[in-house]
């Protein structure tokens, strides 16, 4: 599998970048300032959504889990929308109805939103992936999921369809080895989430969920897969989740050294870029996000007449 | 154009097929679909439209529901039909907060087109587990729509209203009609439009609210009730969201009596709704309180005379009708 | 075996006055039974029986005033025979026809007189005791001026219907109409010579009848109060699929109509003798027909949507223009509503009240104009589309405090539409 051109490597970096300072402006945000809702911080994370979103086509559906925003801005969204909706701000991404729990999403991006009754989404991106069956057109869709959610019934209910059916589907799991504050095997008999793919007859993968590239690599090979009308495949991204289930968890379940072998995407990133790219590219994103803030800030706060919108399409 | 006796569940599949043929983006899947259907409605969609629009699933009702909210979202237009009615809370999940919820939280105004089928109701021993009207759970939660035809051009008609229909529609076609046999529209351009009450039956002296099954059982209690001297009105809801309200009340500020039947239990059922804004809405009107019949508060009994002993009967309508005029 | 029937304690209330006996001689009364109600310095407060039992004897007239734990009736236990009370009360015979004399069980709700609308309701509590009056059969007899304690019911258990109150009203069984509030006379048709450049319009009807309404209006003590409210959000409304097709009008008038609804004061009629509160909002407006100003009415206009508002005020004033409009369109109205700014940018639209309605809304044009708006802990000035709209009202029904409670609701509602 080819490594990312350099220009889809800076792209890449340059959106992991922004994510990353989105995150920590976040951080400080819901810490500082009135903040409606629980914020997920996906802080050291960046590099499962980076990565795998590389690997797609512009058109290609993402149904994506809640946690940080790097699946929104992997894909190409704006961080104003992002901010504008954690904010509750008229120009946010629903228009301030959102909050910690994300429900950003801009079809024309293939951005098709988050689902918060968690591991919600696999019957979903089944949806998107039967649609792009029936019209040919080549998409593939991806059922993003952390570990936790593998227990939900519709994982099953929609991977024995999705094999059966072949459709251009990727399951993509995020597995930092926690839901909330549970750990994984105490819930589950395989510390792999990928070994279940056995049992469906498909290709289950583990990759290095801190390192962009490899996720990009997995995912490539995936797509390539579902293009081909070979069905879906399994990809576990090992990740680490920096902070706790959400800003302000005290985490009294965790081992206070469980960073010591932390390895932080960006800079594993940062690496494979040459000469001071990696320097300039954080500068820039920086200073993007810097003014998003300030632009979601001055803009008005959502008012009562969002309450009233959106829920039936008028023709 | 002409028309055509047929039964209420072909009706229903020749609504689709038109709207299939002019519409790429439909598509159905349920359980034995290709085979045509469990009660006959999908008969001879796959020889027309193939494997790739006619889709046979597993006993999966949340991934079937899950998947038309997420085919919807990108732009298909899913047809699931789901069985039964019941297996609404297998998938409540996926009905109530996706297809319902997912444009608003995410705060876009964008066509939605799914319908999901659900049928209802007694259909003569099915049991408590698929025999339940859900069609107040479609009430409950804002953001679907809820029809349940009662005759066979309505089925047909709001099967092409609902594929029309820029948002969820929730189709809940009536078991115990399945089988009835009418007059169908064969214009391919008849549609029954989403929000729209008939009056059945004209009368002065009070009004019958009703839909689904309950519609054949009032007509002919209006009609042993016109020999007693009781005109009595009959307005066939035919869509719950929206409920025609101004056809409502237009009936109950006419004839100052009011009675709501249904085939769902009583307690929390539609009644319940229609009932209160009606008083809400015409108190100043009214002669009498508004009455409600509906199912008794039991699960059914899978015998089927107890089954139809739990539900409105004829004599049972009638019965309360004339309670309501001697008011 | 008698007792007294005693004005009961009831707080610090020292004096009452008995407003009316809701029991008649000889009738058999239960626990909890309303026996008659009392005027007290503080409220009106109906008493109620702590035992069963039958009245014997009312000592007390209706009007007369007592002090706490005065007497006013005597009662007996329940079953008590008419020739044993009667014997017990001294008397040689039964007790007289009772129903002759007094109101019969059923409470009459208060004179009402002939007012031309439906869904009128007296401001006091109108309940009724001992018989049954449907919601219909209430409305009817106080539309048509129907003592409902003439009223036979033919309905179960007796109880009155809407066809017996219209039975009892083609009976000729109506109350005497109140006397029309005098009208200022007008003078009598000119026949003076007219100025060479001058030419003689004679008065059309209509002209006649504004000139009389006008002068009516122009002798009530009228207040109008101004408040200033940002039609921002209304426009942004208008925008969305949900106001697709609404005119501000029909918005304005939407909010208009549920502030009314919360205000019922408002929704009313003045009469002399009482005021008539409105349950529904029947609702005029002001339009300018080329043949002077007439105010077609909506009906029931809290019954509609915004948009459905929308379509009928635009029908109604279709037909105004075209001169199709019914007499009976143009009748019982509860609050009018005169939009002198869709004419043109009138800065302030105070108006003459439409008698013997209450209150009235002026709406003048809408203008861009500086408003000082919050961002986050501070205020910004921005330029926002604003209407002031005015609130006249007859000072004899309504004192400035509701009104100005009434011009919040309004505001609120159409600033978070």
């Amino acid at each position: 599998m080819p490594a990312p051109e350099s220009a889809l490597l800076e792209q890449m970096f340059h959106r992991m970048a922004v994510s990353r300072a989105i995150e920590r402006l976040m951080l400080r945000h819901t810490r500082e300032e009135r903040f409606s809702g629980w914020w997920h911080p996906g802080e050291g994370q960046e590099a499962a959504p980076i990565g795998a979103t590389a690997a797609l086509r512009h058109d290609d559906y993402v149904w994506y889990q809640g946690r940080g925003c790097a699946w929104a801005i992997g894909k190409g969204m704006d961080p104003l929308p992002i901010l504008g909706d954690l904010l509750g701000k008229m120009n946010g991404a629903t228009r301030g109805k959102g909050g910690g729990v994300p429900h950003w999403a801009d079809y024309s991006l293939g951005i098709m939103g988050e689902g918060a009754t968690l591991g919600s989404v696999y019957p979903l991106a089944a949806g998107s992936a039967l649609a792009s069956k029936i019209r040919k057109d080549g998409r593939v869709s991806i059922a993003d999921f952390g570990d936790g959610t593998a227990s939900r019934g519709t994982f099953h209910e929609t991977m024995m369809h999705a094999v059966a059916w072949k459709l251009p589907l990727i399951y993509f799991c995020e597995n930092n080895g926690l839901l909330v504050g549970t750990r994984t095997e105490q819930v589950s008999a395989s510390a792999d989430i990928a070994n279940l793919a056995k049992g469906y007859g498909i290709p289950g993968v583990v990759v290095d969920g801190q390192d962009a590239i490899a996720v990009y690599e997995a995912t490539s090979e995936a797509a390539a897969r579902a293009r081909a009308g070979e069905g879906p495949t399994l990809i576990e991204a090992k990740v680490t989740r920096k902070h706790g289930h959400y800003a302000g968890d005290p985490q009294h379940y965790r081992d206070p050294d469980y960073l010591k072998d932390y390895r932080d995407p960006v800079d594993i990133l940062a690496a494979r870029l040459s000469g001071n790219a990696a320097a300039r590219i954080i500068e820039q994103a920086d200073a993007e996000v810097a003014a998003a803030y300030e632009a979601a800030k001055a803009a008005p706060e959502a008012d009562v007449s969002v309450i009233e919108r959106d829920l039936y399409h008028v023709a | 154009m002409s028309h055509e006796v047929m039964g209420y569940n072909a009706a229903m599949g020749l609504g689709l097929v038109e709207e299939m043929r002019r519409n790429d983006s439909i598509f159905i899947m349920g359980q034995g679909v290709v085979t045509g259907g469990w009660f006959g409605m999908e008969k001879g969609l796959v020889a027309e439209f193939g494997t790739d629009r006619v889709l046979d699933c597993g006993i999966a009702e949340a991934f079937e529901a899950g998947l038309a909210a997420g085919a919807a979202i990108a732009g298909m237009k899913p047809v699931i039909n789901m069985g039964f009615g019941d297996f609404a809370l297998i998938a409540g999940d996926e009905i109530y907060h996706k297809l319902a919820k997912w444009r608003y939280m995410h705060g876009l105004d964008v066509p939605m087109t799914a319908v999901i089928i659900f049928p209802i109701g007694a259909m003569g021993g099915a049991g408590p587990e698929h025999s339940s009207c859900t069609e107040v759970l479609g009430m409950h939660f804002p953001g679907l729509k809820v029809v349940v035809p009662s005759t066979a051009a309505d089925a047909k008609g709001l099967m092409k209203a609902a594929l029309r229909e820029p948002n969820p529609v929730l189709f809940h076609s009536v078991q115990g009609l399945g089988w009835t046999r009418s007059d169908v529209p064969l214009d391919p351009d008849f549609v029954v439009p989403i929000g729209k009450a008939a009056t059945r039956r004209a009368g002065q002296d009070l009004t019958i609210l009703t839909y689904g099954s309950m519609v054949p059982r009032a007509l002919e209690a209006a009609e042993r009730l016109a020999g007693e001297g009781i005109d009595a009105e009959i307005v066939d809801l035919r869509t719950l969201v929206p409920l025609d309200w101004d056809h409502a009340l237009e009936s109950v500020t006419r004839t100052h009596r009011a009675m709501v039947v249904h085939e769902a239990f009583r307690t929390a059922g539609p009644g319940a709704e229609i009932a209160a804004q009606i008083q809400e809405r015409a108190f100043f009107d009214l002669e009498a309180p508004v009455l409600r019949l509906g199912a008794k508060d039991f699960p059914l009994c899978q015998i089927a005379e107890l089954e139809q002993a739990a539900i409105p009967s004829v004599d049972a309508i009638a019965a309360e009708a004339r309670r309501l005029a001697a008011i | 075996m008698l007792n007294d029937l005693c004005i009961p304690r009831m707080g610090s209330v020292e004096n009452a006055r008995l407003l009316n006996w809701r029991v008649a001689e000889g009738e058999t009364f239960e626990v909890g039974q309303i026996l008659y109600e009392v005027e007290t310095d503080k409220t009106t407060v109906e008493v109620e029986a702590d035992a069963a039992g039958v009245l014997a004897k009312r000592t007390a007239s209706e009007g007369e005033e007592f002090k706490v734990g005065d007497k006013v009736g005597v009662w007996a236990a329940p079953g008590t025979m008419p020739t044993a009370i009667a014997k017990a009360l001294g008397q040689d015979a039964a007790p007289k026809d009772v129903s002759a004399a007094q109101p019969t069980n059923v409470v009459s709700t208060p004179a009402i007189g002939a007012v031309p609308s439906a869904d009128v309701r007296p401001l006091p509590r109108a309940a009724a005791v001992g018989r049954k009056v449907s919601p219909l059969a209430r409305r009817l007899a106080a539309q048509f001026g129907v003592d409902l304690a003439q009223v036979n019911g033919t309905g179960l258990g007796g109880k009155i219907g809407g066809s017996d109150v219209l039975a009892a009203r083609d009976a000729g069984q109506v109350k005497a109409p109140l006397a029309a509030p005098a009208v200022p006379p007008l003078p009598p048709a000119v026949s003076a010579p007219v100025a060479e450049d001058g030419e003689l319009v004679p008065h059309t009807m209509r002209r006649r009848t504004i000139a009389q309404r006008m002068s009516l209006a122009a002798s009530i003590p009228t207040l109008t109060a101004d408040m200033e409210i940002d039609l921002g959000a209304l426009m942004a409304f208008r925008k969305s699929p949900q106001g697709a097709g609404t005119s501000v009008l029909g918005l304005i008038a939407h909010a208009a109509t549920s502030a009314l609804i919360e205000h019922p004061r408002l929704n009313a009629h003045w009469r002399d003798d009482a005021m008539v509160a409105f349950r529904s909002v029947h609702l005029g407006i002001a339009v300018d027909a080329a043949d002077g100003l007439v105010v077609p009415v909506i009906r029931h206009a809290e019954r509609l949507s915004p948009l459905g508002l929308t379509q009928a005020i635009a029908d109604l004033a279709a037909r105004a223009r075209a001169g199709q409009l019914r007499p009976e369109e143009m009748e019982g109205g509860s609050f009018t509503i005169s939009n002198p700014g869709s004419i043109g940018p009138v800065i302030r639209a105070e108006a003459l009240l439409n008698p013997p309605q209450v209150a009235l809304l002026g709406l003048p044009g809408i203008v861009r104009a500086p408003v000082a708006v919050r961002h986050g802990e501070d205020w910004a000035m921005a330029v926002r589309p604003v209407i002031r709209a005015s609130l006249s009202f007859d000072h004899r029904a309504l004192d400035g405090g509701s009104v100005i409670r009434f011009l919040n609701t309004l505001k609120s509602r159409i600033e978070s539409l």
